[in-house]
């Protein structure tokens, strides 16, 4: 009972003990120390966003109609495709899909440099056959007159191909025109048109490209078009792959168009294009050939 | 009782078979199986049971048609196919596409039918032809004005 009483009075005093017994009001609690301040994180701060890439007809569109619209992507990041919007001009890209006029320029295409240097010789050609063989009657024999006509064997060839032969012909201008724009608009109709508003890279590895091209989910083959010169990455990476072609805004033909699947056009090639398809709706005929200097035709009265 | 009318049918096709050995090959579809006939399927064959050469005893040799060649559709040449044939429309007009194009002298960017290029590689070329060449291509001209210009519905 004592140690109790003890133990009990030792924990009395460990506890608030004889303060609880004074009568003096109890002091005020301290004032809590301020605590040392962290210079404020701030808030982490968004890359900043470029402007939108926006790109206008040149050629000033007239209603009824109204310009096409495509997205504007880049070569930079293989997800980086929707920079800005482009204006297509309809008459370039916008045409009805003539397959006819496809097929003409195409055949025109694969058949006018072609030379055929195909060649047999006639009997006048072949060597001998100068001697009647056996006399006209009394042999028993056909009759013949030399051993190099086209029945012997041996003789020469009476209607076989005569000669280097060329298959040249040229379509018309317009028809030539009309099928850059229908190829073009089938290209756009048919989402295989891509518009970027500079070749840049960042490296020159043609897995890059080839990498890009699969994320983007581009096709087989690639036909890329600018109007000025190309920058060293990308002809380092298309040189070492063989479906992806550079080809200067001056090169573009239907052929080509047909055998890529996917093509990638640049802003400048752009307004290069449509410059140059769409004079020929509005020219003069050419009474004096068009490499010799000439006047465009008036343009036309505004109503005033 | 059904089992001996089975075995009769079995017996008689048997006799049957042995008798006349059809070619089975008029039936599926080849005209002469090389003397080889008919007889009983064994199990095991590189042939399964399906196909036409099943069954036979000595195997035909049947000749397929020769496998095309593999070729690259995208060598330099033809990936860049027909590049520069708009120079003129795209280009200002200074450079004609029939200057593109690789071939003799007399027949860039011209076409003519077999008399006209005669003349035209007479014309043109003629005097550095070698003179046996020259001679046959006189005689070729000759002979072709003779044939447009004197027989025949058109003259």
């Amino acid at each position: 009972m004592i140690r109790a009483g003890a133990a009990a009075l030792r924990a009395w005093s460990k506890a608030r003990g004889w303060a609880a017994l004074s009568t003096a009001p109890p002091a005020p609690p301290a004032a809590p120390e301020p605590r040392r301040e962290e210079p404020p994180v701030p808030p982490p701060v968004p890359p900043p966003v470029p402007s939108p890439v926006l790109r206008s007809c040149r050629v000033p569109v007239v209603p009824p109609l109204s310009p096409l619209q495509a997205w504007v992507g880049s070569l930079r990041h293989p997800e980086d495709t929707l920079r800005g919007l482009a204006d297509l001009h309809p008459d370039v890209f916008g045409v009805s899909p003539r397959l006819d006029i496809l097929h003409t320029v195409a055949t025109w295409q694969r058949n006018y440099k072609r030379i055929s240097h195909a060649r047999v010789r006639s009997r006048a050609e072949v060597r001998g056959g100068g001697r009647k063989p056996w006399r006209q009657k009394g042999s028993g024999r056909a009759r013949h007159g030399s051993a190099r006509s086209p029945l012997w064997r041996g003789g020469g060839i009476a209607h076989g191909p005569r000669g280097p032969t060329s298959y040249f012909y040229m379509l018309p201008m317009r028809v030539r025109v009309l099928g850059l724009k229908v190829a073009l608009s089938a290209k756009l109709m048919q989402d295989e048109l891509h518009l970027v508003d500079s070749l840049e890279m960042p490296s020159g590895d043609p897995r890059y490209l080839q990498e890009l091209a699969r994320a983007r989910r581009w096709g087989h083959s690639v036909l890329v078009v600018d109007s000025d010169e190309f920058p060293e990455n990308i002809i380092a990476a298309a040189s070492g792959l063989k479906s992806i072609t550079l080809i200067p805004a001056l090169g573009l033909n239907v052929h080509s168009l047909l055998k890529h699947q996917t093509l990638v056009l640049t802003l400048g090639a752009v307004t290069f294009l449509e410059q140059r398809l769409l004079w020929h709706e509005s020219r003069y005929s050419p009474l004096v050939p068009f490499s010799l200097p000439h006047r465009d035709p008036p343009p036309p009265p505004r109503a005033a | 009782m059904a089992a001996a009318a089975t075995l009769l049918l079995r017996a008689a096709g048997r006799a049957l078979l042995g008798r006349a050995a059809p070619l089975p090959c008029a039936q599926r579809g080849f005209s002469d199986c090389g003397g080889a006939r008919w007889a009983p399927a064994r199990p095991g064959l590189p042939v399964p049971l399906s196909s036409p050469l099943a069954g036979l005893s000595r195997p035909i040799r049947i000749k397929e048609p020769p496998k095309r060649k593999p070729v690259d559709r995208w060598t330099k040449k033809r990936a860049l196919f027909g590049v520069y044939d708009n120079v003129g429309i795209l280009g200002g007009f200074q450079i004609h596409p029939k200057s593109l194009i690789m071939g003799p002298t007399w027949l860039r960017g011209w076409r003519g039918n077999e008399l006209q290029r005669c003349i035209r590689k007479k014309q043109m070329v003629g005097d550095r032809m070698f003179a046996e060449d020259y001679h046959k291509l006189n005689k070729r001209i000759r002979y072709l004005y003779k044939r447009f210009n004197r027989t025949g519905k058109h003259r």
